[in-house]
């Protein structure tokens, strides 16, 4: 068979497997922890439609590095995922939303929950009214994901981890920190997400209120659950972000091609806080934290 | 014998062929958010910075945030 033949062949049966075979993420973790953490948020991803912008504004706000994926002669250059590093740790990775299948505007911060059972967990999000976007779905190295929504319909993603969850450590400044359901109905979610991942749930004396909830695992604070303070904001999970200090992030945002969509406030039990969102529209919040003793 | 080596010696190129012509097919794309329809709703305040315009949402998040 003439090599032109041989490689025409190879090419029909590459595209044509193509994309429906298994993308080739790495492991979210550099080296194997074996461990099991369900219900802890894991990582981040960035679904956005300004690439380019969203990677220079998170460069230059926080010090973030992105580097390009893949394993082959070009896929490095091809493949549509940016791992995203912190002082040399992962912590998430960036999606160019122009290059998937579908036309919405999605362009948002994605959560993704450490589950030991993802059969399992995309069982209770459908049983529960939720949405299965993308059923468990193998990522080579990475483990399984799927892509859901709880049942009022705020986005999240589970993930099986082939190689164990990142450890808990202590965040450090710009990087995230903590994670916290925005939700219409409290009650609702907090009996769904217990289902879905076996949590407890806890409460905090909050002054002029009446207590924050959040959801703990094994002792482990895991996420907070807060009626949805912002106005006409549809349910979804918001990430927070470690720095030092708010208002001098607030004052690079709009320059960077962000915007501030809460300014800077006091937080009710000390610190403060902040709203802002990358050029893509993706929403997230600044807040000054201090590790325990 | 010579058969068996030539046809042997096909098969690995072809093999090689293949995962040479799938590492240029970009198949490593997650397309795993293909499907998702759900906006976050931010992008209904402007659709973040690509208006200049700077719009406020109404709203607090003292209460929310780490507190351990």
């Amino acid at each position: 068979m003439p090599k032109l033949n041989y490689l025409l062949i190879c090419l029909l049966v590459a595209f044509g497997a193509g994309c429906t075979t298994m993308p080739n993420l790495p492991s979210v973790t550099e080296t194997p922890t074996n461990t099991s953490l369900p219900g802890k948020i894991i990582w981040h991803e960035l679904l956005t439609d300004t690439p380019a912008a969203s990677e220079a504004f998170y460069t230059e706000l926080f010090g973030w590095e992105f580097e390009s994926v893949g394993f082959g002669f070009a896929s490095a250059a091809t493949a549509n995922y940016r791992l995203i590093r912190h002082d040399g740790r992962l912590i998430g990775g960036m999606i160019d939303q122009s290059r998937l299948d579908t036309d919405e505007d999605i362009s948002q911060w994605v959560v993704l929950m450490a589950t030991d059972d993802i059969e399992r967990a995309v069982g209770v999000v459908a049983a529960d009214g939720g949405t299965v976007f993308t059923p468990p779905t193998a990522l080579a190295n990475r483990g399984r994901i799927a892509v859901v929504a709880d049942p009022q319909g705020a986005l999240f993603a589970l993930l099986e981890t082939k190689d164990g969850d990142p450890l808990d450590y202590e965040p450090e400044l710009n990087d995230f920190l903590w994670h916290e359901l925005w939700t219409d109905d409290g009650a609702g979610a907090i009996a769904f997400y217990r289902r879905l991942a076996g949590y407890d749930l806890e409460e905090k004396a909050v002054p002029d209120d009446e207590a924050y909830q959040f959801l703990s695992k094994d002792g482990v604070p895991r996420a907070g659950i807060l009626l949805n303070p912002i106005e006409d904001l549809p349910p979804l999970w918001s990430t927070y972000v470690r720095v030092e200090d708010p208002a001098a992030i607030t004052a690079r945002v709009e320059a960077l091609g962000g915007q501030v969509l809460l300014p800077v406030q006091d937080r009710a039990l000390g610190g403060q806080v902040a709203l802002i969102a990358g050029p893509s529209g993706a929403g997230f919040v600044i807040q000054t934290w201090q590790p325990q003793d | 014998m010579g058969v068996v080596m030539s046809t042997l010696v096909r098969g690995i190129k072809l093999l090689l062929i293949i995962g040479l012509s799938m590492s240029l097919t970009g198949c490593d794309d997650p397309q795993v958010y293909g499907s998702v329809g759900v906006s976050s709703g931010y992008g209904g305040y402007g659709g973040g910075g690509r208006y200049n315009s700077s719009p406020r949402m109404r709203g607090s998040v003292s209460v929310g945030g780490r507190i351990f």
